[in-house]
Parts: structure tokens; C-alpha cells; sequence
């Protein structure tokens, strides 16, 4: 068994700072990679949401919202999750897409400032990482 | 105690972690992590696991049609970020349901609801016995037993060369030669098969003895004896 690493890296405000610390155990490379691996999720994940959105496919657009989902509670951001959880039930096949846009574009807006949130966290997590190394 | 698993998770991120606290915690040894069902659906087809890390909604079918599809499915941890499939997840006996994200800790305590599964190799059968006779032990080969007759509260154990009596019921006796080739084939009498002669009508010939059988036991006996 692995011991738990101690860390002097803190997560920044803005962040769910306790959340973050007992998922990763002090980890930052750990870290540094689901960050990354995250970011690259929600890029794919927006763009293929968009799509949907254009196509006036719900059902589609719902599993990509589910399955977006979870990265934003590995960086930290349980309450964009909390969001993303309301935006996809509603995307229910009997609601048509004009009823979702709106909603979608708020979401998405939220989504963007959180992606740029969490691409400054990551940077600082491989630069302790690099400095560490 | 390390289990086996894989991981079956669409969402690279989840894969991760869920990998690297199966590493932390010396619990879990995984050995292939899945992007899809139907991979590793495959994979379980010629392999065995003590567990299985399962998401539920993946792309192609679902981890609940994975399970179904499988003849002996592992144990299933499932990792969702729906709670609404709590409800299914009871149904399907699952060892624990993790909502994702989840901590090291909560993680921990799903692990430990793991059952130790192994494979128990059957034991040398026994090829003997020891019976009380007139207060001393006395060793039986059980190669040299032809049967063994009730007396009541006695019974008497028949060899190649002598017969012994001992303080003892055919009931008891019955459960103590499990497995070392003898059989019941009368309320009175359990018979070494692999001293049996002939079987005539309703009676076995041990040894030149005719030993009755029931007819309830009849059927049991030809496949024993492997009449064709």
C-alpha cells in the first residue's frame, strides 16, 4: 500500500479545496494528470454538446452532459457538477430543443469560465511538479 | 487479500483515479481497464476476476446489459455519477455503488465489502478410518472394508479377513465415509462399490455376500456401478 503523500501544494479559492485534498491525498501528479485529462474531456464534451444542440438531438446531448459530468467534480467544482446535473434532467426526449438553448448557452457560459479556471489550476500544478522533479 | 479486477469506464479521467486508488490501497491488482461493455465482455469470456469497477451508461450497451450477458459475472462495483440507479444497482446485487467523484476513503470502504474468493482445491480423499473396538482405536484401509451393517446401536465393519464391532450408528457412519467411495444402498447397509460383484434383482454380491437394496437407492447404484 502507497503511504499517503504530503503535500505543500493548496488548491486555490474558488475551488472545493477539502473535496480536492481528499481525493488526491497530497498526489500532484496524480492531479496534474486528471486535470489534464479533464480539460481535454470538457473541450470534447462542449463541442460535441454543441452539436447536438444544432441537430435538435436531446437524447444525444443528454449522454454527453452525463458524461461530462464527473470532470468538473475532479477539479474541484462540485457546484458546476451540481449544475450539469440540473441542465441534463431536463433533457428529457419529450422536450424539444427550443425549450433546452437557453439553458444550454447559460450552462455552457458557466462551463467555459470553469474550463479557463481549471486550465490556471493545472498550470500551477505541473509548475510544482517541475519544480518538485 | 489482493483481488483481481478491471476497470470498465468510458471517461479517461474517472480511469484514472479509479486505477491509481486501486494501486494506493494494495487491495485491487487490475489488470485491464475497458473503454467499452462489449470489450470487455470479451476479455471475460476467457478470463477470470474477483471484481469488476463498472460504469453504467457507456457507450454500445450498458453495464446493466453487461451483467446480464454474463454467465458467471465477477463481483461489480458500479461507478456512476446518476444516483437514480441506485435502485437498479440493488437489484443486481451489486457489492457497492460509488457515485462519481469519490474520495480515497469512500473508495476504501467499497473495497473492503469484497468478498474473499478462492478457489479451494478438493482434498486428497481419506483412505482410511479408525473405530473403536473393545476400547482400543483400530485402523480400517478403507480399500479393505467390504460393508458395513447397522446393528442397532452398533456396527459391524466386514473386511477381506475379519469382522469388527463398534459402539456406533449407520448415520453417523454414513457422513464419516463421504467421499471414500462407499454407499448407502440399504437403511441397514453401506457398501464398498469398488468391492461389488454383481447385482442381482434386488441385492448387491460383495465378496460373495448378497447385501439387500432398497429400491429407492436402485437407480443411484447402476449409475455408480456404471451399468450401460
Amino acid at each position: 500500500m502507497d503511504p499517503i503523500k504530503v503535500s505543500a501544494f493548496r488548491f486555490s479559492d474558488g475551488f472545493d479545496v477539502k473535496f480536492l485534498d481528499d481525493l488526491y491525498a497530497g498526489d500532484t501528479v496524480m492531479a496534474a494528470e486528471v486535470f489534464i485529462s479533464s480539460l481535454d474531456q470538457l473541450e470534447e464534451s462542449i463541442t460535441m454538446a454543441d452539436l447536438h444542440v444544432i441537430l435538435k438531438d436531446t437524447e444525444s446531448l443528454r449522454r454527453v452532459i452525463h458524461r461530462m459530468k464527473p470532470v468538473f467534480g475532479y477539479m474541484g467544482m462540485l457546484f458546476v457538477q451540481e449544475l450539469v446535473q440540473q441542465f441534463e434532467e431536463r433533457c428529457i426526449p419529450e422536450r424539444r430543443m427550443e425549450e433546452l438553448e437557453n439553458a444550454w448557452h447559460y450552462l455552457r457560459q458557466i462551463m467555459s469560465d470553469a474550463g479557463r479556471l481549471a486550465t490556471r489550476e493545472s498550470a500551477r500544478l505541473q509548475e510544482y511538479n517541475r519544480m518538485r522533479a | 487479500m489482493m483481488h483481481t479486477g478491471i476497470i470498465v469506464e468510458d471517461l479517461k479521467p474517472a480511469a484514472d483515479i479509479l486505477m491509481r486508488f486501486c494501486q494506493r490501497s494494495g487491495v485491487v491488482d487490475i489488470s485491464s481497464h475497458f473503454l467499452n461493455a462489449e470489450e470487455a465482455l470479451d476479455y471475460l469470456d476467457e478470463h477470470r476476476v474477483d471484481v469488476m469497477f463498472l460504469d453504467v451508461e457507456m457507450p454500445g450497451i450498458s453495464g446493466f446489459e453487461l451483467m446480464d450477458r454474463l454467465e458467471y459475472p465477477p463481483q461489480v462495483i458500479l461507478t456512476t455519477s446518476k444516483t437514480e440507479y441506485a435502485y437498479d444497482a440493488f437489484q443486481y446485487n451489486v457489492t457497492d455503488y460509488l457515485r462519481k467523484p469519490f474520495t480515497y476513503d469512500r473508495f476504501l470502504e467499497s473495497v473492503q465489502k469484497l468478498r474473499v474468493t478462492k478457489i479451494i482445491s478438493p482434498e486428497a480423499p481419506t483412505d482410511h478410518l479408525f473405530i473403536k473396538v473393545d476400547g482400543k482405536l483400530m485402523r480400517l484401509e478403507s480399500r479393505d472394508i467390504h460393508y458395513i451393517e447397522s446393528m442397532g446401536d452398533y456396527v459391524r465393519f466386514v473386511t477381506r479377513d475379519r469382522k469388527y464391532i463398534t459402539h456406533n450408528t449407520i448415520k453417523n457412519i454414513e457422513s464419516r465415509v463421504e467421499g471414500m467411495g462407499f454407499m448407502k444402498v440399504h437403511r441397514s447397509y453401506i457398501v464398498n462399490m469398488s468391492q461389488v460383484d454383481d447385482l442381482k434383482d434386488t441385492n448387491l454380491i460383495v465378496k460373495g455376500v448378497s447385501i439387500p437394496v432398497s429400491k429407492s437407492h436402485k437407480m443411484r447404484i447402476r449409475q455408480e456401478l456404471n451399468i450401460i
